[in-house]
């Protein structure tokens, strides 16, 4: 590492740190796969001894596409105050009305430390179609399940078509700057004219004012 | 400890779309600050302050959005609040004071630097398109339509609802206060004559009517606007209809008392110049008074 320090300057070695505090705070920082709320299918539910909150998204949902479930699991003391619960088994069941008998059962994980009692899972929908999903969660207070559908629309259609067609606009605009640049330069050559004073050679971006 | 105060101190989260563009704006105006400051030390452009300036509006667009502050927006609306009062009423000017434009531009390797500088410097269609639209009347239009815009109801829980959109009013909100603040700070380039202290003044006060009326309504609103907060568990001791009042509160009190105080600011700033200015032109008028022998005496001094 030292050996690397005598070989580069002064600002490739503070870049190099500046790149390494950044790597650092991103390998220190909690990775969150979503943050944004989603939209809400079960609002305070009583569930057993819980209350439970879920929202999903994409909105709609869509076969062959990721969806995500965000749930949260609360209790309410005597007082009234809300308490997330932090250390409850989140199951989510995704049942399709297609195939009743074949259950996609998955468990929700923490979304991150600081969303204490917020559970999530993605996964990739098999098929469209109306879906019942049930939300079970279970803790040291007991069990709790609330369910709710979903209507996934079918597949959307590839989008390589798309793609190919971004790709042609942005070549037939690559080759109208490219030759509109060799016509002005052809132009130049004809007529004899210099490049002006601002692009020849070197010249400071800006004067320092002191 | 309060479970608000809690989860504030809680880690922050890992955000690539926020980090990188930090990381290499932050970057770019090191290397340049270095650049400059090793042709001088005494220079205006890359000075300590300006950098301190610079780095603590980058941390406060770190605060916003990768700090607990964000995930807690989606809870209350008060700390929704917080966030966009960091982006736009801290971060920009900050960001502005830190001389980004010519310190920046010394980061760029040379051919980079040198088409930044002749899109902007010369007379291209980039910098006749940038003069047009950073007129202070439109940067002022801009900001206040986009501001006041996103406190739709509509679009205000659309926004909590779907990721993306989320993400555009945060980038919409930085972006049109950038704008904003750009004539109040006079920051590089500049684009159009700079405005006078009682404009700025003017620019900034007109700003707190609407943003003090939008403020109130929301505070004082008999039901809760934004139906997002009510369908999300109240874990922080607060009703949704509790956090409206007190997150409009935020909105209307912090942006005003932020644009009064910058309005005192630029007053104590030209009340100063104009000292300056009046003592020169009172010393300046004491020479022209001396006598001839006075200023004959004088001069043999400085001969001496």
């Amino acid at each position: 590492m030292r050996c690397l320090d005598r070989s580069l300057g002064r600002v490739q070695r503070i870049t190099l740190q500046l790149v390494t505090l950044c790597l650092a705070i991103a390998t220190a920082a909690s990775p969150v796969s979503a943050h944004g709320g989603g939209t809400p299918q079960i609002v305070d539910a009583p569930a057993g001894p819980y209350r439970l909150f879920a929202w999903t998204s994409p909105d709609p949902w869509r076969a062959e596409e990721l969806v995500h479930v965000t749930v949260a699991v609360t209790r309410v003391d005597a007082t009234g105050q809300v308490f997330p619960i932090t250390d409850a088994q989140v199951a989510i069941r995704l049942i399709s009305e297609a195939q009743p008998d074949q259950a996609l059962t998955f468990f929700a994980q923490p979304v991150s430390a600081v969303a204490t009692g917020f559970y999530e899972f993605d996964h990739k929908l098999p098929g469209d179609g109306l879906w019942h999903i049930e939300i079970e969660a279970r803790g040291v207070e007991g069990v709790g399940v609330v369910a709710f559908t979903m209507v996934a629309e079918p597949a959307a259609p590839t989008r390589w078509l798309f793609w190919a067609g971004g790709a042609f606009v942005a070549a037939i605009g690559a080759l109208i700057v490219l030759q509109a640049a060799r016509q002005r330069a052809l132009r130049r050559e004809q007529t004899g004219q210099k490049q002006p004073v601002g692009r020849q050679g070197a010249r400071p971006a800006f004067r320092i004012e002191r | 400890m309060h479970p608000l105060l809690r989860a504030l101190l809680g880690p922050w989260e890992l955000r690539w779309e926020v980090l990188l563009p930090l990381a290499l704006f932050g970057s770019l105006y090191a290397i340049g600050w270095m650049r400059l400051r090793r042709q001088s030390k005494t220079q205006k452009v890359a000075s300590r302050w300006r950098l301190a300036m610079y780095y603590l509006g980058l941390g406060s667009i770190a605060l916003a959005l990768m700090s607990p502050i964000d995930w807690l927006g989606t809870q209350l609306l008060t700390m929704h609040m917080v966030q966009h009062k960091i982006l736009v009423m801290v971060a920009a000017p900050l960001i502005w004071l830190g001389n980004p434009y010519p310190v920046a531009l010394w980061g760029l390797p040379f051919f980079a630097r040198r088409l930044v500088t002749t899109g902007i410097a010369g007379a291209t269609w980039l910098r006749a398109g940038l003069k047009a639209i950073t007129q202070p009347a439109i940067c002022w239009l801009v900001f206040t339509f986009t501001y006041l815009a996103w406190h739709d109801a509509v679009l205000y829980d659309l926004a909590l609802r779907i990721e993306w959109v989320h993400n555009l009013e945060h980038l919409t909100f930085f972006l049109t206060a950038m704008l904003f603040w750009w004539p109040v700070v006079n920051g590089a380039p500049r684009l159009h004559k700079s405005m006078p202290y009682w404009g700025r003044i003017l620019f900034v006060l007109a700003f707190v009517p609407p943003n003090a009326i939008a403020g109130f309504a929301i505070a004082n609103s008999p039901e809760v606007i934004y139906t997002h907060y009510t369908t999300v568990p109240r874990l922080f001791g607060m009703s949704a209809f509790e956090d409206q009042m007190i997150g409009g509160a935020v909105m209307w009190v912090w942006s005003s008392e932020m644009m009064i105080d910058v309005a005192i600011i630029m007053l104590g700033v030209m009340s100063l110049k104009e000292r300056k200015r009046k003592q020169k032109q009172a010393e300046a008028s004491r020479a022209a008074q001396k006598t001839p022998s006075e200023q004959r005496i004088g001069q043999v001094e400085v001969a001496r």
